[in-house]
This record gives structure tokens, sequence and C-alpha cells, in this order.
């Protein structure tokens, strides 16, 4: 499904260059759960966000479901973005101003999903996660775990194919963390989306099937 | 989409609740303005829009050009001009002239109202959308000295009485019979007259010389309007063509020569450059789109507190969206998201302005002198052009920061990276804070200019007796009956009757030559008595005062100018000496006065006849000692013995040139203007101050737990505003000490108006600033700084 020939990236620093990749090499098959692990400043966010297509690499190959991510228009990777990639972020990141329904609604307003499709389907993840009850809170009015399952409803309510979720537990405590782990499990295996997440911790980790090590922008 | 664009912006609004007031408010004071700019532009642009064929009716101007080689660009044309047009009848469907003599005074029994009337043909009512209420309009102005009167006219002459077949008076211009009312116009037009008289009647008041002769005359091209109907296949190629060889047939005179042009009635105003003799109500481009360009730079000055306010506010908004660009958020749909949002504000802000115009529309203030705000007629092409301004105001607020948020990249945002360079980024935002204090500080300089032009015109001695004289309207009253009554009241000093009060503008103008072929100079003349010299205390030079008129009706007063006019020696060598007045009445020069301000104090004074004529006095000054309300009390007795018929109209002479010099509307209007756009610079100022202080409180929470004082940190805060501000001043005092100075240029007489009066002005903008900076600074220098560090 993805495919990372020689990727690298680096940012100008002064006259001089600040390599964060270097020459990455990596496949992720459809329907698997991958964690990426490193400690801080080893480019493990880096290599997400060219994945997730929020950042482009400064050299190498990136193939999405077998077409060159690179030669892709703006255009396309907003399709892309709106149909087959989700992302759960650790700041959860929802819009302070919409309520937990208008924020799932959200990416089916840019997808152009109808009125009514729009309403059963949110209406079916508020009900799969259990949150109906919540549907009209704004999100200061949740708790860190709760936002993060909207966080979460949000990504899959437009059925992407593959989440890519940055340190998804990271501001959240043990117990609400395993309710969240469990549920991208769930998720990986009834739903088959493919699972893409960086992660400090072990625990989270063997909840995928594969960990990609990486230091110094180099997976080991 | 549009329903989570709404409800976002909404939401927005509701929480930031002072910013949204800076914005609607702000925003809502300038679109007042330009509301009234788009009233009063549409209201020039409807003049003379109701006539039956508005593509083929013209009026013909001339272009007359002296020996010299000087040009003039006339609305009007020789009176002969008509005939011959109307001769070529496969060109030409009609012709109508104006011929706007029947000026002067029409009464009816003892009831006289002021008349400004022309003489025309029955075509008038075919060429023209006007129609009668009452009468024939085929037949009204066909026979000699028929009139048609307005309605207004008629009403003040016959009460309800019907007034068809009734025979009226105009002054010097003989008896008519009234044979017609007229509708009121169905729009606005230039051609409004109080009444009509038929053309017919001018041959023969030019045979009895109670009209000059200019029926044949082809050099008098200030005298008459043309009006032309083309056949329905004529071109206005070919009505050009025909007006050349007209002109080259009857050139103007040996030392110069006249030509003809050609304008579609519809386009006469506004018009591109001064026409001379323009019909009254006409204007030029340039001065109907003086006011909508005010209009729009204070709009944009609201609109850029808009803008400021969005893009020092996007930080705070970056995390929507980038969570939105994730979402799938293409880069315009972000864009139409904050458009849309700047767009609300502005229809908003379009609500409260409307009634913020209807409020100044009521308002005494605005209106005292003039219709500052025209009657609003709501209709579907206004209410489309509100709607359109609100879209423009709402896309020129937002434009700029919605492309700001749009071209955020996602990445950077979500991950807490803070893009500090923002497009243009704080140098811009420096810049629009500059230009909207410049832009004030320059219009409050300027009216200051104005205000101390009008007050030290109002102050001045106009060189006659101003104070505790009192003007009588006659309204037919019989002079001489209703002073002697008055003269009888232990209070009144001295009566002179009048054809018109000092101060404000003569009678009448006449050409002078002192002998006949003489080259002309242009006298304005008043009618009087010879107690004019008492009654406003004039000083008189040489020679004596005016003669009775029943004794001799030949004698008049030079002023001093008026003898340099023509050229004598002294004052001394002119007494006694004949002048012709229009060629047609030889004066005899009595005595010569003072030069006094018989005109407007703004412009010099000009060469100036005092003659007598009866039948010419429209008010009696009445000066006085003692009481003024008890004068006027006891006059008004007088009056309703004498002429009972007519309501008692009087006013005293300083009050009313100091009203008509203080301006007041015109103050009132532009001290509007210069407090808006203070007023909107403030807010600017206020929130830009408010949110750098919010963005600042952690630094300065540290720096106090450093030791920093109050004053330091107060300091800190205001150096850059203040900074800002300097710069605006070194910008706008130049700028509207120039403007003032320039505009000072067009009074003769001048208040003194130094470079002082400009700093004045900018401390006082600087109060303004200092008042909204300093207690938001002052609250977060004072502030608990473990609050603001605990926070974080």
């Amino acid at each position: 499904m993805i495919q990372l020939k020689h990727i690298s990236k680096h940012y100008p620093v002064g006259f001089g260059k600040n390599a964060v990749l270097d020459d990455i090499d990596l496949t992720i098959h459809a329907g698997e759960f991958v964690s990426i692990m490193g400690p801080s400043g080893s480019g493990k966010s880096t290599l997400l966000h060219i994945l997730g297509l929020l950042e482009e690499p400064s050299g190498g190959e990136y193939l999405f479901e077998g077409e060159p991510v690179h030669k892709m228009s703006e255009k396309k990777r907003t399709q892309l973005h709106r149909g087959s990639i989700g992302f759960v972020f650790q700041a959860y990141h929802l819009i302070d101003e919409l309520t937990v329904y208008e924020n799932i609604e959200t990416p089916l307003l840019y997808k152009n999903v109808p009125s009514s499709e729009r309403k059963s389907r949110v209406a079916d993840v508020l009900d799969r996660f259990n949150i109906v009850a919540k549907k009209d809170l704004f999100p200061n009015q949740l708790s860190g775990g709760q936002q993060q399952l909207v966080g979460i409803a949000r990504a899959i309510v437009a059925e992407p194919r593959v989440i890519f979720a940055d340190e998804p537990t990271g501001n959240l405590h043990s117990d609400q963390a395993r309710v969240i782990m469990q549920l991208f499990k769930h998720l990986n295996e009834t739903d088959k989306i493919t699972i893409v997440q960086v992660t400090h911790s072990e625990q989270n980790a063997a909840f995928g099937h594969r960990v990609i090590e990486i230091r110094d922008g180099k997976i080991r | 989409m549009i329903k989570s664009y709404l409800k976002i912006a909404v939401r927005n609004l509701y929480r930031h609740k002072l910013f949204s007031l800076i914005n609607i408010f702000g925003l809502a004071l300038s679109m007042s303005v330009g509301l009234m700019a788009i009233v009063g532009l549409r209201e020039q642009l409807s003049y003379d829009r109701f006539h039956p064929h508005p593509d083929r009716l013209y009026r013909v101007n001339s272009l007359a050009t002296n020996g010299d080689g000087k040009q003039w660009n006339l609305a009007s044309t020789p009176l002969p001009l008509k005939e011959s047009l109307a001769a070529d009848s496969s060109l030409v469907a009609g012709t109508v002239r104006l011929y706007p003599a029947l000026q002067g005074k029409i009464s009816y029994g003892r009831n006289t109202v002021s008349l400004n009337g022309a003489f025309t043909e029955p075509s008038f009512f075919r060429l023209f959308g006007f129609t009668l209420a009452v009468g024939n309009a085929h037949s009204s102005l066909a026979l000699p000295n028929s009139i048609v009167l307005s309605k207004a006219t008629a009403a003040r002459l016959f009460g309800n009485a019907p007034p068809l077949g009734k025979m009226v008076t105009v002054a010097g211009l003989g008896i008519y019979q009234v044979t017609g009312i007229l509708q009121d116009s169905p729009g606005k037009t230039l051609i409004a007259y109080d009444a009509l008289a038929s053309s017919a009647t001018v041959p023969q008041l030019e045979k009895q010389h109670q009209l000059p002769a200019r029926l044949s005359n082809w050099n008098s091209f200030n005298d008459a309007y043309t009006y032309v109907l083309l056949q329905s296949n004529a071109t206005k190629a070919a009505l050009e063509n025909l007006l050349a060889r007209q002109a080259a047939l009857n050139s103007y005179s040996k030392q110069g020569s006249l030509t003809f042009s050609a304008q579609p009635v519809s386009r006469i105003t506004p018009s591109f450059g001064d026409v001379a003799n323009e019909m009254h109500g006409a204007t030029t481009w340039g001065k109907a789109l003086a006011v909508p360009g005010i209009a729009f730079i204070i709009l944009l000055s609201a609109c850029f507190n808009y803008t400021n306010l969005s893009i020092a506010r996007s930080l705070s908004r970056a995390k929507e969206v980038g969570i939105r660009r994730t979402a799938g958020a293409m880069r315009y749909q972000i864009f139409m998201q904050y458009v849309t949002e700047a767009v609300i504000v502005s229809l908003l802000s379009l609500v409260l302005s409307v009634l913020i115009l209807l409020w100044m529309r009521d308002s005494a203030a605005f209106n005292a002198d003039w219709e500052f705000v025209p009657r609003l007629s709501v209709d579907m092409p206004l209410l489309l052009a509100l709607l359109f301004f609100g879209l423009f105001t709402g896309v020129l607020a937002g434009g700029l920061p919605a492309w700001v948020m749009a071209s955020f990249r996602p990445a950077g945002i979500l991950r807490g990276m803070v893009q500090a360079k923002l497009w243009g980024g704080v140098h811009l935002r420096k810049s629009l804070i500059v230009f909207q204090f410049a832009t004030s500080l320059i219009i409050i300089i300027f009216l200051w200019a104005f205000y101390r032009q009008f007050s030290h015109m109002s102050a001045a001695d106009p060189g006659f007796r101003k104070e505790q004289v009192l003007a009588v309207s006659l309204q037919g009253a019989d002079p001489e009956l209703l002073a002697g009554e008055i003269s009888r009241l232990s209070g009144v000093e001295s009566i002179a009757p009048v054809s018109g009060s000092f101060g404000h503008r003569a009678t009448g103008s006449a050409a002078v030559v002192q002998h006949k072929g003489d080259q002309p100079v242009h006298f304005n003349y008043y009618y009087t008595g010879p107690d004019i010299l008492f009654t406003m205390q004039l000083t008189l030079l040489a020679g004596r005062p005016l003669a009775e008129e029943r004794e001799q009706a030949s004698s008049v007063l030079l002023n001093e100018t008026a003898v340099k006019a023509l050229n004598f020696k002294s004052n001394e060598a002119a007494i006694g000496e004949s002048i012709w007045i229009n060629d047609s009445s030889r004066l005899q020069v009595s005595g010569v006065v003072k030069d006094f301000h018989y005109e407007s104090m703004a412009v010099p004074v000009r060469p100036l006849v005092l003659r007598t004529g009866k039948a010419y006095y429209s008010y009696l000054d009445v000066s006085i000692r003692g009481n003024k309300a008890q004068c006027l009390q006891q006059v008004q007795d007088i009056w309703k013995k004498v002429q009972p018929s007519q309501p008692f109209t009087a006013y005293w002479l300083d009050e009313e040139m100091h009203s008509r010099y203080a301006q007041r509307s015109a103050i009132t209007a532009m001290g509007y203007l210069s407090f808006i756009s203070v007023f909107i610079a403030a807010l600017g100022l206020l929130a830009l101050v408010t949110y750098s202080v919010e963005t600042r409180r952690k630094e300065l929470g540290i720096r106090k737990v450093m030791g920093a004082g109050v004053g330091l940190l107060a300091l800190l805060l205001t150096r850059g505003f203040l900074k800002l501000l300097m710069i605006a001043a070194a910008i706008a005092v130049p700028a509207g000490y120039l403007l003032g100075a320039l505009f000072l240029q067009n009074f003769a007489y001048r208040a003194p108006f130094g470079i002082g009066n400009a700093l004045l002005c900018t401390l006082l903008l600087w109060a303004v600033a200092l008042v909204a900076i300093v207690p938001q600074v002052l609250r977060a220098a004072l502030s608990n700084p473990i609050k603001a560090l605990r926070t974080e």
C-alpha cells in the first residue's frame, strides 16, 4: 500500500542543512498495524507527516497505492485526504467552536456526502464509540480520553483505508490509553484499516504487528 | 458547508465580543458614510431620466472664444438658435427654448412671492416628461401673456381658490393669465421653475423695453437654453453637423467665435469639466465623486481594522485551518470560509449603518442648512446596491486575512510550529495603523482650518451695521406704509427698504459703462432708499445720499471699488457723472460709499451700485436700540394690522449672518467624518494593543519576576505604538497643513492659520490614542505575574 524509496528530508539551518530523514526505505502493506518508535528528535513525526502527505520529502520516491505521490497535484492530494487517509493527533486537535457531532461531520462536508447519509454515518460512529450522549457538547467540556475518542471517530467517519496517528495516547493516562489502543486494534482487525502510529511506549507498540525503529533519521 | 461556516463564524463572533464589537461598530460607522455617498451619487445620477425620448433629446451647449483665445463652455445658447434649428424638419422633430428672464416677483392681490421662471413654448410638454395638473398642455403656453405655475407657487398666491383664469402681475413684466398648474415633477430635474410663461409674450416685452432685445441677437449666448428632439432616424452626428453650419452662418462678433455642441439631456449632470451658466443643481463628476472618495478612504480605514485584527488573531485560528486541511479542505474552501466570516460581519455592520444613516437623516444637526442625507426612496436597485456594498466591504476587509489563512501549511501548524512570518507580517500591520492615523490627522487639521475660517468670517466686521438690525420680509406689503407705521415705535432708529439684505448676495448684476460703446464692467446692484446710509451705518466718502425716488429716479451711490473700476480719478471726480446700466437706463452718481462686504466675506468686494426702485424692494431693514424681543413683538403687531393675509417673516441680520457663516451642517458633517476616522483609528489601536498585551503576558510575567518595574513594562509595551504615532504625525502635519492652506486660498479674507494649529491637532489625536493605549498597558503591567506564568 505504501512504498518509500530512498526518502530523505532536511531543513535549511543557517548556511548548512539539518538532515532529519536519511535514505528511508519502507513498505507498509494494506491491513498492517505498524508502530514507529524512536527517541525524541529521531525524525519519526516527520516520517509520519511525509506518509500522511502533510510534508514533502526533500528527495526519494513515495508510492501511495502504487501512485507516485511526489508527482501528484495539490488537488489530488486533497482527494486522498478526503477519501483514503485519516489523522489522529496527540493534542486531539478538535475545532473548539464546533460540537462533537459537528467535529465528526467535518470530513464528510468536505467530501460532499449528502445530508441524510452524513447524518446516518455520524450517528453510526457516535453509537459505535458510545458517545451519543456527548454529541452536543463542545470539546472543552470533555475529558482528554473522550476528546481523543472524538478525534478517532472523526478520522474514521470518512472510511479511510489508512489512519496515521501521531502519539495518540501521549496526553492520556494509562487506562484511557489502553482503551484507545484497543479501539485501534479493533479497527484494524474488523474494519481492515491500515494503521500507522508513532509512539514512545512499548506497551502501545505491542498492539501492532510490526515496530519500525528509527534513530538519527535512519531505520534500524 | 455554508451552514458550517456560518455556525463557526457566529460562535467566534460571540466568543470574542470585544473584537467583534470593534469590527462591527467601526465598519458600521464607516459604512454609514459610504451609504451616504451611494445615496448621494444615486441622486446625482437620477436627474432628468423621465423624459419620453431620452435617446433623442439633446441640449445645445455653446463654446465661446474671445479675441484673446480664452474659451468658455456654456450651457446656454443665443435665443435665435431655436428657430433656425426648427427649420430643418427632416432632422429635428421638435425644439424648445427656456428663456429664464421671468425673474423677480409675482403677485396676486396683496400676495407677493418671489419668482424664478422662464419663457417657453407649448412644445415644452411634448419634449419633456412634465405634465399639467390643471389646464391643457397643447394650448396653455400658446397665447401671449399666459402663464403656468408650479403647485407651490399657486398655493402661495391663491391659497385654496381655483387658480385657472386668474390674472397675476409679474413685477416689471406685465400681467399674465394663469392657464395651467404644473404637476409635480415625476423625478429629479434641472428644469425646475416656479412658473413658465409663453414665449409669445417676449416680442412685445422687448418692444416695450421691459426685456433687452435678445430674440434675434446671436451674441447673447448667456441668456437661454435650447433643447432639440431629433427625428427617430436622425443621428447625433447629423445634429452636430447642423449645429456647425449654424455656427458658421452666425459668427459671434468680430473678436471671437461661437460654436455649438449637443449633449444628451440625461447626461448633463454630473458633467466632465465645468460648464458656465449651468442650471441650478448640476454638478461635475469631480464634485460628485469627492464624497464617495472620502467615504472610500474612511471605509478602507475601517476595513484595515478588520484585516489587522484578523491577521493578528490568525495564529490562534491556525489550528482550525490545519484540521480542516487534513480533513480534506481545499485552499479555496478555507479562503471562502474566512471571507464568509468577514461578509457576515460586514452585513451586520450594514444593518447597523442603515440605522445610523436613518438617525442622521432625521437629526437636525446634519440638516440645518442643506439636506445632508437626501430623502431615501427604498427600491430594488438601492437594496441591491446596499447588498453589493456589504459584500464588497466584506471581501475588502476579509480577503487578505482569508488568503493568509488559506496559505497556511497544515503540517507546521499541527506540530505546534507557529509560522512567525505571516505575509508582510508586523510591518504590514504597522503601516496600516500609520495610514489610519495619518488620514485622521489630515482630516482633523483640514476641519480645523475650515472651522477657523468660518468663525473668523462670522466674527469679522463686514463694514456695515449688523447688530440690532431687523430685516422684515415685505411679501407684497407697501414699504412706505409699513415703514411709516414702524417708525413710530419708540426703539426704532432708522428704516430703509432694500431689495435684499447685505452680507449674502447682491440683488443682481448689470453691465455698466460710462459712455455708450465702452467696454462694459459688471456691477452688482441693490435697490434701496436714501436712509440706507443711516440704517446700515455706511460711510459716505463723497457727495450726497440717494435722492428720494419720486423726486429723481436716476441717482445712484457707488462704492470705492466701482469708482476705481470706472477709472474715475478720485471719489469726488465721480460725483455728478452719469453712467449707463444695461445700455438702457442713464443714472447720475450722487455719492460714493466706503467699501463694505455686501456679499459673503469669502469673496473680495466687487463694484456696487445702490439705486432706487420701489417695485423691487423685498425687505425693510429696521435698526433699533433697546430690547430686541420687545421690538420684534411690536413690529409683528403692526404687520398684523397692515398685511393680515400673510404670515410675518423677519430675522435679525447678525443672527442670520452668523448662522450662514457658521456653516453648521458642513461643520457637523465634517466633524462626523473626522470623528469616525479618529474613532476607527483609535479602535484599531485599542484592538492591536489588547492583542499584543495578551500575547505578551508570559513575557511580561517573566520580566516582572526578574524585577522589572511598572513604568519600565508600560514603556516596553507602548514604545512601538508611540513610534507609529510619531510617523503618522510626520506624514500628516505637512500634508494637512498644506491642504488647509490651499483651502484658505479660496477666501479673500483669511483666518490666520499657522503650523501651530496643525501641531495642536496632533496633540489632540495623540491624547485620543493614549486613552486607547494606557489603560490596557497599565492593567497588564500591574497584573500579578504568577497568574500569567501559571496558566502557561
